[in-house]
């Protein structure tokens, strides 16, 4: 009797959680099946990039005097973007986005959840929402967000969500091979060897003498033999990355970011929902445009490379690419000590780029004044650019989360605020 | 008959502690028609006693030192030696610091220095066995540079400073509710900031000629306060707070108190008090609460009171008769390993910490070479292994706001996570046992007392010097039977 009412009293909380704390799923109808971040974390210069301001002369664009045109007429990136500049059909500018925060905490949190309330409760970053979301049609065995190599720490990115929809480190570094990928991928274990561990351990694994029928033990026997599969079976070839002709390979670059950007298009090829490819050092307050020089390069390489790539094997239509940092950079130069030709952090007015997935190319939304501090046409607010990438991936902006204490909550508290939105990007669809 | 000898003396040196904690839930089990299991053996105590307390996995040699030691009184010598001890103050400093959300960013932001300055502060605290009584007091009545006076940061910690913030706060960390009677926003109406010529320094002070938008409130328990013109009008609030006729004020404590060390709290969530969560056991609340406040809010006497009860130092073996027991304590619940102490416990057993650095101010700083995460004191100083074993965000003062669950990924890290080889690998602790223990034996006795700090059973060593021919060398097998170790339930659960 007493172990009916216990079961019973377990399938009515399942049912009553499935009910109340399941997500709604994602659309399967939506345009958009994943979303590829490539997360410029310290806050790239918007002027030596998608917003030049050569006519400002040196205090403004230091040593990046001279533009170049793009396949797109009118629109002129700073001088190091030749390679996306020939394919600008294939993705949009952001000029006008605006947060109006010069604090990375704070512009990180902005950027990834959209929540400019400053109220107290934390929000999840939108890309632990789409793990969240995903999850009753999920069936892939990686992890549906996955963060290459590492997600920013520096705010809670599962907010107020379970924190299992927080994304998948993978650490490790993609251009070494191995690639070694934190639990699925460790260096110089034969499968051999991860066997006979195996059977080591499971002859003296002991704890089993609990009669509880739900005990956190079979839990973990349960996990075991899941992870086992992953450890042992296919999923370790998406991450090796040897598996993709060496010429391509090649096109995106051989450093981190490049090799980052071709596991990207990996594991989105094999289901995963999100990719955050965080590239960090863009916090260039000194050192600027030598640091801008080389980093420049790689992303003009390695973004070039993965849109063309997607496009080919037929992804970028369904794949969403969202290219920027927790903010922009100063227009002006600021060439005192100690500075010395430097950038300062800038929240008021910066550029993010966006393709594939139902973003349209080759246009250009939003404006700055001649000297880029301030945003003069058609602001877009972090919740504009999370609302609509919601929209394609078929997660309703108007929607709610279930927060535990407060119940169901605005998915996007922001969205449609006044000076917290301007609206959808639906100029770009 | 001499193991029998040896538990009675056990329970007679029980009895004389903590017979009322168990009277109370024994008498509720009856109640209820369930047996409770027995107690625990000495090293599931000497383990158990050790994480609780103090976060850690009790060393190789105090592991050596417990199981051998005869003195029938060693348990209560053990608790009352930990109690109190550097490392039940750092235990305690990480419980404050997470309900406190001591973060240097977002969302608290209360910057390094405010968040040195705070840790250290909590650790006097700590130290000094303060009342919580005055403790509360002292952070609720708090003034001053958020430097030079660290409480004063509680009123800081908030990405949006308001009063009801504040009430909100207060409320649910002192009294255990949710669903705050929005009259206690009028006595932090006074609460404001200003800043200094220094950088990042800020005061928190109260402003006087802010005049009270009521003049009295009515409480939950019927007494009414007053607030007055000119006057802290903080000060009637926390007074009737901390005040003994408000019992909840000292049950909320004595129940995170058991929560902390039994797993589960009476009341659970344990700081969800409102009337619709009953305690699983309210007299055994009451009477804790009455102790706690007839010994002067003494926080280590309740600690004292719980660890040296028989329910707290039951098996975690079920048995038929109460398996299905989740809620009256007849048997130890399994808890993983908290973030910090799992990092902190593969820290120990390889020699090998992980790395910490804080982002701000810029440069970055980096913490000390063998810094325990357990003693990082700020929530935005973090690593990925933390996050992924769930240590808390701080974003809010939920004691849920720490998810102990398994997950898959864990479990995945755990199996196949090159950090752990590497730390396995290069570890000068385990290279001494490979190079130092010729016989086999000794080698297999080392490395449990190591990992999971007792030694290993007969069965147990057979079944691994079974394997010898798979691993040649001392090396081979020593670190392959550490990794197993790390991975055994023995290990992932305190239990």
């Amino acid at each position: 009797m007493q172990k009916r009412l216990f079961y019973s009293v377990v399938l009515t909380t399942m049912l009553v959680s499935a009910q109340v704390f399941g997500a709604q799923g994602l659309n399967p109808n939506a345009k958009a099946k994943a979303v590829i971040l490539l997360y410029l974390d310290g806050g790239p210069a918007q002027t030596d990039m998608f917003d030049p301001k050569p006519e400002q002369g040196r205090n403004y664009a230091g040593k990046y005097l001279q533009d170049i045109p793009t396949k797109t007429p009118g629109l002129r990136f700073g001088p190091k973007l030749p390679l996306l500049a020939d394919i600008s059909d294939k993705f949009s500018i952001i000029r006008s986005m605006t947060h109006r925060s010069g604090a990375h905490e704070i512009g990180h949190y902005y950027m990834m959840t959209g929540d400019m309330q400053a109220a107290s409760i934390v929000y999840p970053s939108y890309g632990t929402v789409i793990a969240y979301m995903s999850e009753p049609t999920y069936k892939n065995i990686l992890p549906p967000y996955i963060s290459v190599t590492e997600a920013s720490n520096r705010f809670n990115e599962a907010g107020f969500l379970p924190p299992i929809y927080k994304s998948f480190d993978t650490g490790g570094d993609p251009t070494k091979t191995p690639f070694t990928v934190e639990g699925i991928v460790n260096k110089g274990m034969t499968d051999q060897q991860l066997a006979r561990r195996r059977v080591l351990l499971e002859g003296l694994d002991s704890l089993s003498g609990n009669v509880d029928v739900s005990t956190p033990v079979q839990r973990l026997n349960q996990y075991r033999t899941q992870d086992y599969k992953l450890i042992l079976g296919a999923a370790r070839t998406i991450f090796d990355l040897t598996q993709d002709p060496k010429e391509l390979r090649s096109e995106y670059g051989s450093g981190k970011f490049g090799q980052s950007c071709l596991l990207a298009r990996r594991l989105v090829q094999n289901g995963v929902k999100m990719v955050n490819v965080r590239f960090t050092g863009w916090d260039t307050h000194k050192e600027h445009f030598a640091r801008m020089d080389e980093r420049l390069g790689e992303v003009d390489k390695a973004v070039s490379a993965l849109l063309k790539d997607l496009e080919s094997k037929g992804m970028l239509d369904s794949t969403i690419v969202i290219m920027g940092g927790e903010f922009g950079r100063t227009p002006k130069v600021w060439y005192d000590p100690p500075w010395n030709g430097g950038r300062a952090h800038f929240g008021d007015a910066f550029a993010y780029m966006v393709a594939g997935g139902g973003f349209k190319g080759g246009r250009v939304l939003g404006k700055t004044d001649e000297k880029g501090e301030k945003v003069i046409e058609r602001p877009v607010y972090p919740s504009d650019l999370i609302a609509s990438i919601y929209l394609l991936m078929g997660i309703d902006p108007n929607g709610v989360l279930p927060h535990p204490a407060y119940g169901n909550i605005p998915i996007l508290p922001s969205f449609k605020k006044p000076n917290q939105s301007a609206g959808v990007l639906t100029e770009l669809f | 008959m001499r193991k029998w000898l040896l538990w009675s003396c056990l329970l007679i040196s029980f009895s004389s502690w903590a017979n009322s904690v168990d009277q109370l839930v024994d008498k509720q089990l009856a109640a209820k028609g369930i047996s409770a299991s027995p107690v625990c053996n000495d090293e599931v105590f000497l383990r158990r006693t050790y994480l609780v307390l103090t976060g850690r996995i009790p060393s190789p040699e105090v592991a050596k030192a417990f199981l051998q030691s005869k003195d029938p009184a060693k348990r209560d010598v053990l608790i009352d030696q930990l109690v109190g001890s550097t490392a039940f103050v750092e235990q305690q400093v990480l419980k404050w610091g997470d309900l406190l959300r001591i973060k240097s960013e977002f969302p608290s932001n209360l910057w390094p220095n405010a968040v040195q300055a705070y840790n250290r502060f909590l650790k006097e605290q700590f130290t000094q066995n303060v009342p919580y009584d005055q403790f509360v007091k002292h952070i609720l009545l708090s003034t001053g540079s958020n430097f030079r006076y660290p409480a004063a940061n509680f009123y800081r910690a908030f990405q949006k400073r308001t009063p009801e913030n504040i009430a909100d706060n207060v409320a649910l960390l002192f009294l255990g509710a949710r669903d705050i009677p929005s009259d206690y926003v009028y006595f932090f109406d006074q609460v404001k900031y200003k800043k200094t010529d220094e950088w990042k320094e800020e005061i928190v002070y109260v402003d006087k000629d802010v005049n009270p938008r009521i003049s009295s409130v009515r409480m939950d328990d019927g007494a009414i306060l007053y607030l007055a013109k000119e006057s802290d009008n903080r000060v009637p609030f926390v007074e009737w707070l901390v005040s003994a006729e408000n019992t909840q004020f000292a049950q909320v404590m004595v129940n995170r108190i058991w929560y902390w060390l039994m797993g589960r709290g009476i009341v659970d969530a344990p700081d969800d008090f409102r009337r619709s969560n009953p305690p699983s056991n309210s007299e055994l609340l009451k009477y804790l609460a009455t102790e706690f406040v007839q010994n002067k809010y003494d926080i280590q006497h309740v600690f004292k009171l719980i660890l040296h009860s028989k329910t707290f130092q039951r098996s975690s073996k079920s048995t038929a008769k109460n398996a299905t027991d989740s809620i009256y304590f007849s048997h130890y619940p399994l808890q993983r390993l908290t973030a910090e102490q799992f990092v902190d416990a593969t820290g120990d057993i390889t020699g090998i910490h992980d790395k910490y650095m804080s982002r701000v101010p810029e440069p970055y700083s980096y913490f000390p070479e063998d810094t325990r995460a357990t003693t990082l004191g700020d929530g935005t100083v973090s690593s990925s292994v933390l996050e992924l074993f769930g240590r808390p965000s701080r974003d809010n003062s939920f004691e849920k706001n720490r998810i102990n669950d398994l997950n898959y990924r864990q479990v995945l890290y755990l199996l196949n996570s090159s950090e752990i080889e590497q730390k396995l690998q290069k570890s000068l602790v385990l290279q001494g046992i490979y190079t130092d223990k010729k016989d086999v034996n000794e080698l297999i006795n080392s490395v449990y007392l190591l990992v999971l700090s007792r030694y290993p059973s007969d069965a147990e060593r057979k079944y691994i010097a079974s394997f010898k021919k798979d691993y040649s060398g001392q090396k081979n097998l020593a670190i392959n039977l550490a990794w197993a170790l790390i991975n055994s339930k023995e290990f992932i659960f305190n239990h």
